[in-house]
């Protein structure tokens, strides 16, 4: 397995590297500025020293007269390992002086007037100035010999360089000293800007299906970077936590059906015996039983059948789904339910253009969906009224019929439940007409299995609409 | 006695009602949603209220925690289809004096409801006696002496309810509210016919009444000394 990736690691190791590439362009800058800075100074204090001792040599009358250099005047070399070198010598190019116990100056450091030039002498570097042809300071106009010398006078690179080598040292120095302490407060930091993280981590850890509260903790709450965190595990959680309680109230309900049918079996079958009953009694009972078992029946079928469908829907298992009129399914379901709407003095219409239109769907499926609408819309409705099943075609493909009903509307807080299991809007009402709250959830099931949609709106004039968009088989070419 | 069945199923709370009714003699009313049930139980005038737990417009529990917060002390017994120890505890702590897991056994229901009836009188015995009267209240069975009474259906009620009183006086209008169910037409004076049908049937022979009127206040079963002695509920 690979090693877990670290944001922290990542961060530190980042900081780190640009802080040291930044501190090496530093000491490389504040160098290269030092060695010019330096070496201009240098310049001009070898100008100085050449100059000043250009101001030893005098003319001399003794013989032989000519130009005498008096060494007695140096000052005292600053440095003994590394003495100045020079050279004097006159228009002639002879040798009128040369610092004391030094070699020879190489040619090459003798340049054009007034230039520098870099050169190693017994293995040390040095830098020489030449001044050409300069003038003898004492020079008095009753002498008439040649007076105008050449000084080459060099001085010994190494203190510059050691200064600057020491610049350098301790620029990188300190600002290695720097980046440990910023990459220290970088690994500090980055560690508590992460610390809400841990404790989300640790809110989120506590969720389970026996406690759903999750509550970001305000560290978590007041960071931007953990906004869309927070909120993805809210969103995930409301949908697990609605899901789950769906679940657990499917199982709640289907208990509570599933029991209670038995328990009307069992108790009808006690009462009978609770005492000796005449044959009238009996057949009475054997009647309501009959009747109790139906129901029971009914309500067994209903939830296997959207167990099923629901199954269905999710493995993709093969059905059988030829092509099929949608009109003739809808007058097949009108003529189902028609027993139960006369019985409820209610009428029932079909609103449905002429012209055919064919799905892909099992005919058996779509006449179930359009069957379980009505029965739900002529439940609902004031008897006397009318129910219509309308069918229109829709732009995009789809075609949308629509359950119309007269009744009285159905509460807004109710309409996003109605197509959950087991749910009953007026259940006193509907248990008089056998109702379980499983009918508009198999349409729900059936619909969506066929890649539709399924929804319910309240009439603004009266009643309720539950409207069904299935895709509609896609026309062949005549 | 007076019991309210609240059910949203009419089949199972029609049975219900009546086992009640031919097993114990009790007047059943029967609501079909929590709202309706929650409307008749606050009257107080019932001795029972059987209360299924998925009740449409106000669910059992919300029922149990409304009822209890309002101060009644009727005995609640909650049918419910889960017996999971947490629904049950959860039940029983919103103020549920009982409960029977559906499919119950009707004869199971029965002597819970009987129970709890007693308990809720503040009696413990199901045999009650009054000197040598002895009311049966398991076999709905009388007997003075050991000679066994047959009494009229209506008759054994009022006797019942004057013996759950423990001898204290009950007004004419107590025993109206809680011997009739509300579909049952009220004549006052039917009253008196069963109190004087009693007395014929119980006290005639006898030298200990026990069946006395209190004039102005109501009826009592007990003895004259008891009379003298005993405690005195205005109701």
């Amino acid at each position: 397995m690979r090693k877990p990736f670290s944001i922290t690691r990542r961060i530190i190791v980042t900081v780190l590297v640009g802080q040291l590439l930044l501190t090496a362009g530093l000491t490389l800058a504040a160098v290269l500025y030092a060695r010019a800075e330096l070496g201009s100074a240098f310049d001009s204090t070898l100008r100085g020293r050449a100059t000043a001792t250009l101001a030893l040599v005098r003319y001399s009358e003794s013989q032989p007269p000519g130009l005498l250099f008096d060494a007695s005047l140096l000052p005292p070399p600053s440095d003994l390992v590394h003495r100045d070198v020079f050279e004097i010598r006159d228009s002639g190019g002879n040798l009128i002086a040369r610092s004391q116990g030094s070699a020879e100056i190489p040619g090459e450091a003798t340049q054009g007037p007034g230039a520098f030039a870099d050169f190693t002498l017994r293995g040390r570097a040095y830098r020489a100035v030449t001044l050409r042809n300069v003038a003898v300071l004492d020079d008095e106009e009753t002498v008439k010999v040649p007076s105008r010398v050449t000084v080459i006078y060099a001085a010994s690179l190494g203190e510059v360089r050691e200064q600057l080598t020491q610049l350098g040292l301790s620029v990188a120095g300190t600002s290695m000293l720097l980046l440990l302490i910023s990459g220290g407060i970088a690994a500090w930091s980055v560690r508590r800007g992460l610390e809400p993280l841990h404790g989300l981590a640790e809110k989120a850890g506590a969720i389970s299906v026996r406690n759903w509260d999750f509550q970001p903790p305000a560290g978590a709450a007041m960071t931007e970077e953990l906004a869309p965190l927070t909120g993805a595990i809210e969103t995930v959680l409301k949908g697990l936590k609605e899901s789950f309680r769906q679940q657990r109230d499917f199982t709640s309900n289907a208990a509570h059906e599933l029991k209670t049918s038995v328990a009307i079996v069992k108790s009808t079958l006690q009462s009978l015996q609770q005492r000796p009953r005449s044959e009238d009694e009996y057949r009475a009972g054997l009647e309501e039983l009959l009747g109790d078992c139906g129901r029971l029946e009914d309500l067994l079928e209903r939830m296997l059948r959207l167990a099923r469908i629901e199954q269905w829907a999710e493995n993709g298992a093969p059905r059988n789904q030829a092509s099929t009129e949608l009109v003739s399914t809808c007058e097949a379901a009108i003529e189902r339910i028609q027993r139960l709407a006369e019985g409820r003095e209610i009428a029932v219409e079909l609103i449905a253009s002429p012209a055919a239109i064919r799905l892909q769907a099992d005919p058996q499926d779509l006449e179930l969906i359009w069957v379980n609408l009505l029965e739900n819309a002529v439940q609902y409705s004031p008897a006397g009224s009318k129910v219509a099943l309308r069918v229109q075609r829709n732009g995009g493909g789809t075609v949308i019929v629509s359950a119309e009903d007269s009744g009285p509307g159905i509460p807004a807080d109710e309409l996003p439940h109605i197509f959950e299991r087991f749910h009953r809007g007026d259940p006193s009402r509907s248990r008089c007409t056998g109702g379980f709250g499983l009918g508009l959830a198999i349409c729900k099931a059936l619909v969506t299995a066929y890649g539709g949609r399924i929804e319910a709106i309240n009439r603004p004039t009266q009643g309720t609409e539950v409207r069904v968009e299935l895709p509609v088989e896609e026309q062949m070419p005549a | 006695m007076r019991v309210l069945v609240v059910d949203d199923e009419r089949r199972l709370a029609e049975n219900v009602a009546r086992a009640l009714h031919e097993g114990a003699g009790y007047a059943v009313d029967i609501a079909l949603d929590g709202a309706e049930g929650f409307h008749l139980a606050s009257s107080g005038e019932y001795d029972l209220v059987v209360l299924d737990l998925m009740l449409p417009k106000l669910s059992g529990p919300e029922f149990l925690s409304r009822y209890r917060k309002q101060g009644h002390a009727t005995p609640v017994l909650v049918l419910t289809a889960r017996d999971e120890k947490e629904s049950v505890v959860r039940l029983l702590n919103a103020g549920a004096d009982d409960y029977l897991v559906k499919p119950f056994d009707l004869g199971e229901l029965l002597a819970r409801s009987k129970a709890l009836v007693r308990r809720g009188k503040g009696q413990r015995s199901p045999v009650f006696a009054v000197a040598d009267l002895e009311i049966n209240t398991v076999d709905l069975t009388v007997r003075r002496g050991k000679r066994e009474i047959a009494l009229a259906p209506m008759e054994y009620r009022v006797l019942e309810y004057l013996a759950h009183r423990a001898r204290a006086v009950v007004s004419k209008t107590e025993l109206l509210e809680h011997l009739y169910d509300y579909n049952w037409e009220k004549f006052s004076n039917v009253i008196e016919v069963y109190i004087s049908g009693l007395r014929r049937k119980i006290d005639d022979g006898h030298s200990v009444k026990l069946i006395h009127t209190v004039r102005g206040r109501g009826y009592a079963l007990r003895t004259e000394s008891e009379h003298r002695e005993g405690p005195e509920a205005s109701r």
